[in-house]
C-alpha cells in the first residue's frame, strides 16, 4: 500500500467504527485475523462503552505503519476490567500504531492513559 | 528538513537521555522548552539513576516523529513524589515530537501510567 492508501484506509476505518455499533462482521472488514488482540479490544470496549468514539487528533504514515493520536470517548454502560457500569463518561487520550497490509490492520501497538481512565471511572487506582 | 533528519534529532535526544547527558539533551530542544526539559530530565534521572533507553519503533512524516521506546531502570530515588521503592521497571512510552529547524519544538507523550505504578507496587 502507498502512504496515501494507508492514510485513507485508517481514516475509513476510524470513520466506520467511531460513534457506531461495532459488530464483528464490520470489524473483520478492517482487521485481519493476525490481530486477534485488536478484535478483542474492540469487542470489550464496545460491550462496556457502546458506540464509543475514536476521535483522531494526529495521523502519521511511514511505510506500512500508521500512527494515530486519538481521544477515546464513551459512556460506561457495561462491565469493564471487572468494574461494573458506572454511567460515567470517559475521554481518554492515547496513541495507536497500526501496521497495515492489503487494506487490513495486521498488527497494532497501543498506549492509553489507563490511570486517567480509572480516575474518570471514579476508581481509586 | 527531511524525515530522516527529523528522526536523527529524536534519536540524538533519546541517546542523550540514555547517556544521562542533560546538556546534550537540552540543546536539542527549542529555547522556550529548555528550562522545562531540564527539570523533567533531572526528575527522571533522580527517580531512575540507572535508566536505559531502548527504541522499539520510530515513524516520521512531515514535521512529526513518533517513537515507541522502553525505559528500563531501578527506582532508586523519588519520582513524581513517590519515594524510592527499589523496584526494577520496564516502562513503555509512545512519544510524538514536532521538529522545527533541527530542534524539538513539542512533545505529546502517551503511556500506561497505571502499569508503571503497578510495577512500583504503589497502585
Amino acid at each position: 500500500m502507498t502512504t496515501a492508501e494507508s492514510r485513507a484506509f485508517i481514516q475509513r476505518y476510524a470513520e466506520a467504527l467511531s460513534g457506531k455499533a461495532k459488530p464483528p462482521a464490520l470489524v473483520n472488514q478492517y482487521v485481519a485475523d493476525s490481530d486477534e488482540a485488536l478484535k478483542q479490544h474492540i469487542a470489550e470496549g464496545e460491550a462496556a462503552f457502546p458506540r464509543y468514539e475514536l476521535v483522531g487528533e494526529d495521523l502519521i504514515v511511514d511505510g506500512d505503519k500508521v500512527v494515530l493520536r486519538f481521544s477515546w470517548r464513551g459512556t460506561h454502560q457495561g462491565a469493564f476490567m471487572g468494574i461494573p457500569a458506572t454511567g460515567r463518561k470517559i475521554d481518554v487520550p492515547g496513541i495507536i500504531i497500526y501496521r497495515v497490509a492489503d487494506n487490513k490492520i495486521v498488527e497494532h501497538w497501543m498506549q492509553i492513559d489507563s490511570m486517567a481512565m480509572m480516575q474518570q471511572l471514579g476508581v481509586q487506582a | 528538513m527531511s524525515i530522516a533528519e527529523n528522526k536523527a534529532v529524536v534519536r540524538a535526544w533519546l541517546a542523550a537521555r540514555h547517556a544521562h547527558d542533560v546538556e546534550a539533551g537540552v540543546a536539542l530542544w527549542v529555547e522556550e522548552r529548555q528550562d522545562w526539559l531540564r527539570t523533567a530530565f533531572n526528575g527522571f534521572s533522580e527517580g531512575f539513576p540507572d535508566l536505559q533507553v531502548t527504541i522499539t519503533e520510530m515513524m516520521g512524516e512531515g514535521d512529526k516523529v513518533a517513537v515507541w521506546w522502553v525505559l528500563q531502570g531501578t527506582h532508586l530515588g523519588t519520582f513524581r513524589k513517590i519515594p524510592a521503592t527499589g523496584k526494577s521497571v520496564a516502562w513503555e512510552l509512545c512519544d510524538l515530537y514536532t521538529i522545527e529547524n533541527h530542534q524539538i519544538a513539542s512533545l505529546v507523550r502517551r503511556t500506561d501510567t497505571l502499569s508503571l505504578y503497578q510495577q512500583l507496587g504503589v497502585a
